[in-house]
């Protein structure tokens, strides 16, 4: 028996392949980063450059065309209130991972060997958390009860990264680097840790969904 | 005949008044248009007034003897109370001004059947905490099942909105049968109408309030009712039908409102909500005290009047 009319079937593939693209996005970030780290700007790191772009992009028009089907008398209105929220706000994230990226190439940032590995966990703890959002987004859709043990890692992930920022930021301005530099970093770390702050985010707004929907 | 006018277009102030209450939340979630919502509303009361609006008409006839005359008068007197009370932004009850302009005839003519009034103001009293009963019923067994079944968000969705429909066309079969005979009871026992006649026209009365003027009412609505979740809005319908079938079935006519306010505080108090305010008790007591009183003193001064 088909469980959905065929309006709602696509809808479920339109937000399935948004989440795809904002993975990926976040994916590139984490790459395009760690090469930079490895060989600062290069050929590689220029063409992850162009690729983010593109697939912001590419996200940015899906998340458009499930928006406008949102609008075409799919749902009450509750729900999608509650959809569009959860778009919007996922849609920060890959945004960020892009911003970070694209600070670092304008910036031509300059990273000192002893603070990449506290970078490299940064940019990995802050990139896990998508995974963790794509799984309780479906989990609103797909069993609602299980949302909060999604959003809980979320929360874990997010601790984590504040803590590696501020021990981060401690050594930056504990170093003899110059001021001008130490404020560079320093707001690369920030814009960075705010990948997972608006992972947070996304995930107390997916647990108020939850809430309502739990009777 | 000219006189049916009176009960003609007090039928029409319910469907009016009362489309909104029934077919809004459908509406509001696009189930269904506007449109659509007024013929299933007005096609429901009809089928309501037909089939179960007999024990309310029933019920009307026995409280006391009437003419052409005196039932004209006890509808006007109930419709002036309602375009009063509606204008400052009073609570009525269309159920409760009618047997309030019953009471206005029934002193004037010494012929009253104080037992068959006990039964309505009994019922009365219980409208809003059958409403509750049913609203905290409803809400906990349909919530558990709902949560035990945990259905796919759009298929939630979808279900949410079908059972929207569905309800709001129950509710308008209830208001059919619990309100015809507000319109044409009277009309009856002066031996103006057959039985058959009071339920029919009765409920054509309903179903053109419904068709005519309900948008404006009903738009009114759609931002209260959006303001509850889906569920909620269903439970409280499912509620306000229900308790006017309960109603209907024992032949009393009740208040819509007074339903939908016993419902209201039922899913709150389950939920552990604070929505008990003074101003609810006071709506509710209000509505229990000023429509009937206002429609019995009209009712007496225009029986004075036009009949002795």
């Amino acid at each position: 028996m088909q469980l959905f009319f065929s309006k709602k079937h696509r809808l479920m593939e339109m937000i399935n392949s948004y989440l795809q693209k904002a993975s990926e996005c976040v994916d590139i970030f984490l790459k395009a980063f760690l090469i930079y780290l490895d060989k600062q700007d290069c050929q590689e790191f220029q063409e992850l450059v162009d690729r983010i772009n593109q697939v912001e992009a590419e996200a940015d028009e899906l998340r458009r065309e499930t928006e406008i089907t949102l609008y075409e008398k799919a749902l009450i209105p509750e729900s999608r209130g509650d959809i569009l929220g959860v778009l919007e706000s996922v849609d920060k994230i890959p945004n960020k991972a892009q911003s970070v990226i694209l600070q670092i190439d304008t910036e031509c940032l300059f990273i000192p060997e002893h603070f990449k590995e506290d970078f490299r966990q940064l940019a990995d703890i802050n990139s896990q958390t998508i995974g963790d959002i794509t799984q309780a987004v479906q989990a609103v859709f797909n069993n609602i009860k299980e949302v909060r043990k999604f959003t809980a890692e979320i929360g874990i992930k997010e601790r984590a990264s504040d803590a590696i920022e501020r021990r981060l930021i401690r050594k930056v301005f504990q170093s003899a680097a110059p001021l001008g530099e130490k404020i560079l970093l320093k707001e690369l770390v920030i814009e960075m840790g705010n990948i997972s702050d608006r992972a947070e985010d996304t995930g107390d707004q997916l647990n108020v969904i939850a809430a309502k929907r739990i009777i | 005949m000219i006189r049916l006018v009176a009960g003609i277009f007090l039928g029409w102030i319910l469907g009016v008044n009362d489309t909104a209450k029934t077919l809004g939340a459908a509406v509001s979630t696009q189930m269904i248009s506007y449109r659509s919502a007024s013929l299933f509303t007005a096609g429901f009361a009809i089928i309501g007034a037909l089939v179960g609006g007999g024990a309310g008409i029933r019920t009307l006839s026995s409280l006391t003897t009437q003419t052409s005359s005196s039932a004209f008068v006890a509808c006007l007197a109930a419709a002036i109370t309602i375009a009063a009370l509606t204008a400052l932004h009073l609570p009525v009850s269309t159920s409760h001004a009618v047997v309030g302009g019953i009471l206005g005839i029934g002193l004037l003519y010494g012929q009253m059947d104080w037992g068959a009034l006990e039964k309505v103001v009994i019922c009365w009293l219980l409208t809003p905490f059958a409403g509750a009963i049913i609203g905290g019923i409803s809400f906990i067994v349909l919530g558990r099942i709902l949560f035990l079944v945990n259905p796919h968000f759009l298929k939630y969705d979808q279900l949410m909105r079908v059972s929207l429909c569905l309800v709001g066309c129950y509710s308008a079969y209830s208001m059919g049968a619990n309100n015809v005979a507000n319109a044409t009871g009277l009309f009856f026992k002066a031996g103006m109408l057959t039985f058959y006649q009071a339920t029919l026209i009765g409920g054509i009365s309903i179903a053109l309030g419904s068709l005519t003027f309900s948008r404006g009412v009903m738009q009114t609505m759609f931002s209260r009712i959006l303001l509850m979740n889906a569920f909620s809005a269903f439970i409280l319908l499912l509620s306000e039908a229900l308790t006017l079938h309960i109603f209907a079935l024992i032949g009393v006519p009740v208040s819509i409102s007074q339903a939908a306010v016993g419902a209201v505080l039922g899913i709150a108090l389950v939920q552990n909500f604070r929505l008990i305010s003074l101003n609810t008790l006071y709506q509710i007591l209000l509505g229990w005290l000023l429509t009937p009183s206002l429609a019995f003193v009209i009712s007496l001064a225009l029986g004075r009047s036009v009949l002795i």
